[in-house]
């Protein structure tokens, strides 16, 4: 980590600079013993962007890839493990909560459930009204006329008759402007929305963007906007950042992205969204089962074991090698040829190498058993395979280590893949 | 056209609640032959789940239901309870949109087929565990995970185990209600491929539900749209999505974004409060093209092509 505080100030309204939030998993005695007591969700894992001021920057990723964990950490709503923030080239990251207090007015949140989002006894109203009044930036009428101007300004209106209303009396559109009325009233430089219209029905997805769109052109503020859809984020964000797993795995101007994704992930993404026009129906190239869990994510690229074009120096680990057997086990036939190998509990891994007792065979016999399969299953995996060896009475299979890994600047963006 | 599997007509679903009748499905009339995919669009409170819920009337007591269901010729109405137990879960099969609330905790996912398999059909336990274990085979999980409970899953997991345990006893018709809402975009287009391909290779009717008109132009042979409790277009997906005829449908397809939008549209006006809805033409508060007479007289069922339903007034202007 270089010393930041030398470095010339930028005029990046949000510096984010290897942000890591590690979760630790909560264990009972005995497992913690067992585990060595430092298991973590490695929810964001060295995450670096910045955010020029008025533009919309989109974090995009499927659940669990970190980044709503992102979004909270920026605005210190959460301890990052590492890394650093900086606001307005002010170094954040340390402060505490009495120095935040003064910052808070200029960065705000918008939350995805808007139902869940407005305090249920308060009126819209006062709701609306509050953050002028918790910041002692004005007194309680002129907060409330504050808040009767920007009510009208989002489409809530007439406003003094909204003014009186409880959350219970809106509806979710409703609602989610009332939540954007609160961000916006104090005029903040940056505003983090949080999957602001996943909630919301089609129909009025769009007057919601709409409305996000035009406070921006009034008011400036610069969005960290983060979603799953990447249609939204298309329509909105002038760069974006695609997440998986806790690391960014391209980021750029949107337009270049989606024109030409360059990560085979992007790519994935961008193939498996619905196209409701059922004159273009077709089988599509998904990239095999799901995200792994965070708390042990994959060695060297994570989206190596999902990868359509994974190479030999991806990263391949000991339990890539179990799950290459597991699925090669569904078909009965070749389950009983290689009885001897199985079942797919009795391997370990650990790291680079996988190995399973041989006791009942004669683990030479097992071990020209598996070769043969490695060399005959056409698969990246397999040529990443260093040895497959014979240790006292264990069957050892040992990768080569991963290929170091890091983002490279690609046709203006930045992409974390081997095949540039 | 073979025969239907499915005919509902002039179906109507009132749920009883304080504030008086809600309307949830207020007259719906299709019919679906074998083999078909029919998606039902609408957005939130429409109607949509509960009309699948009707079909297998899984509706909370007290509930009004009126018009006849047909499943293969046999008044669903009619049928005393144990009748219609089997064909629940057996010949009628329901997926839900989160399966994580429809598997027991408690239970591994061996216990959940055996029970399944052994409700409707006298064979051993082994015999079950065998069809299970075939059948989570066919879905891509392995058999040595028959012995595991809900929790070890991930989503996409626990909705193809969903879709295993509905399939394992050869449904002759499926529904699925939101399959996919609750899943990532990857793992999406995964179930919606076996979906397909199980369609295929079973030969059996679809009828599913969604809010996203992405998946309804992936999968299905018909469409139909709903709107505060009532069907105002159903045709074949390509028609309807080519040439829509109902506002309605015109207005759900200019505003679902997709990677090609180029602008921002959205329906002015909020979804009606089916307790007491707007009379004759349900959308006439929120139609651009809303006359005199939509809100006097309901609009007839007219089929505008071949197979191309509509109800609306001005139905002729859209062609």
């Amino acid at each position: 980590m270089p010393f930041r505080e030398g470095l010339s100030v930028t005029d990046a309204i949000l510096e984010v600079q290897d942000l890591v939030k590690h979760f630790p998993v909560k264990l009972p005695g005995i497992a913690r013993l067992l585990w060595g007591g430092n298991l973590a969700v490695h929810a964001v894992d060295g995450v670096s962007f910045s955010l020029r001021p008025g533009e919309i920057f989109g974090l995009v990723g499927e659940s669990g890839c970190g980044k709503t964990t992102v979004g909270r950490t920026v605005l210190r709503l959460l301890e990052p493990t590492s890394g650093s923030i900086r606001f307005e080239g002010m170094d954040i990251t340390h402060l505490k909560e009495k120095e935040l207090r003064p910052l808070r007015k200029r960065m705000q949140i918008i939350f995805q459930d808007p139902h869940a989002s407005l305090n249920p006894g308060m009126t819209i109203g006062q709701s609306i009204a509050d953050p002028l009044i918790i910041h002692e930036a004005a007194d309680e009428s002129e907060a409330k006329r504050a808040a009767l101007e920007i009510m009208t300004e989002v489409g809530l209106s007439p406003a003094e008759q909204m003014y009186t209303k409880y959350p219970g009396d809106l509806s979710g559109g409703q609602k989610q402007r009332a939540v954007i009325a609160r961000a916006m009233i104090l005029k903040p430089q940056l505003i983090v929305a949080d999957e602001p219209v996943a909630m919301l029905d089609m129909s009025i997805r769009s007057r919601v963007l709409e409305l996000m769109l035009d406070l921006k052109r009034r008011y400036g503020p610069t969005y960290l906007f983060i979603t799953h859809d990447l249609a939204t984020a298309k329509f909105i964000c002038d760069r974006i950042a695609i997440m998986y797993l806790g690391r960014i795995v391209e980021m750029g101007p949107s337009k270049g992205i989606y024109a030409d994704p360059k990560h085979p992930y992007t790519k994935a993404l961008l193939e498996a969204v619905p196209v409701p026009d059922p004159m273009r129906r077709g089988r599509k190239v998904l990239p095999r089962g799901e995200v792994p869990d965070a708390v042990n994510p994959p060695a060297g690229c994570r989206f190596h074991p999902r990868c359509p074009v994974a190479m030999p120096t991806c990263g391949w680990e000991g339990r890539d090698f179990v799950d290459f057997l597991e699925l090669r086990w569904l078909s009965p036939e070749i389950a009983a040829a290689e009885a001897a190998l199985g079942p797919v509990e009795e391997w370990t891994t650990a790291g680079l190498i996988a190995r399973r007792r041989v006791r009942e065979a004669d683990p030479g016999a097992v071990a020209i058993q598996v070769r043969a399969i490695v060399a005959d299953a056409e698969f990246p995996m397999t040529q990443a395979i260093e040895a497959v060896t014979v240790e006292e009475e264990d069957l050892v299979v040992r990768f080569r280590p991963p290929a170091p890994l890091e983002p490279k600047e690609v046709e203006g963006r930045l992409v974390e893949c081997l095949l540039y | 056209m073979s025969e239907s599997v499915l005919e509902a007509s002039e179906l109507r679903v009132y749920y009883h609640t304080r504030r008086g009748a809600v309307r949830a499905v207020d007259g719906v009339s299709f019919a679906m032959p074998e083999g078909e995919t029919l998606g039902v669009v609408g957005e939130t409170g429409c109607g949509k789940s509960t009309l699948g819920k009707a079909i297998l009337r899984i509706l909370p007591p007290r509930t009004m239901i009126q018009g006849s269901l047909r499943f293969l010729g046999k008044d669903l109405a009619s049928l005393p309870p144990e009748e219609l137990r089997k064909i629940r879960g057996k010949d009628i099969a329901l997926i839900f949109q989160d399966p994580m609330t429809r598997l027991d905790p408690l239970f591994t996912i061996e216990d959940h087929f055996v029970e399944t398999i052994r409700a409707h059909e006298d064979v051993s336990k082994a015999e079950a565990v065998e069809r299970a274990a075939k059948a989570l085979a066919s879905m891509g999980i392995p058999e040595s995970r028959l012995k595991h409970y809900p929790h070890e899953f991930s989503g996409g997991m626990r909705q193809r185990i969903m879709i295993a345990m509905s399939l394992v006893m050869n449904p002759k018709l499926l529904i699925a209600d939101e399959p996919t809402t609750s899943l990532d975009v990857i793992v999406e287009a995964q179930i919606l491929e076996i979906l397909e391909d199980l369609r295929r290779v079973y030969k059996m009717s679809l009828l599913l539900i969604t809010h996203n008109l992405g998946i309804v132009a992936e999968v299905c042979d018909r469409l139909a749209v709903m709107y505060a409790g009532k069907f105002v277009e159903l045709g074949d997906v390509r028609e309807v999505f080519a040439k829509p005829i109902h506002p309605y449908t015109q207005a759900l397809l200019a505003s679902t974004i997709h990677l090609e939008s180029k602008e921002l549209y959205s329906i002015d006006g909020l979804p009606p409060d089916l307790v007491d809805p707007p009379p004759a033409c349900r959308f006439h508060p929120r139609c651009t093209y809303a006359q005199e007479i939509c809100r006097t007289e309901e609009p007839a069922w007219v089929e505008y092509r071949p197979g191309h339903f509509a109800a609306c007034h001005f139905g002729k202007d859209f062609l």
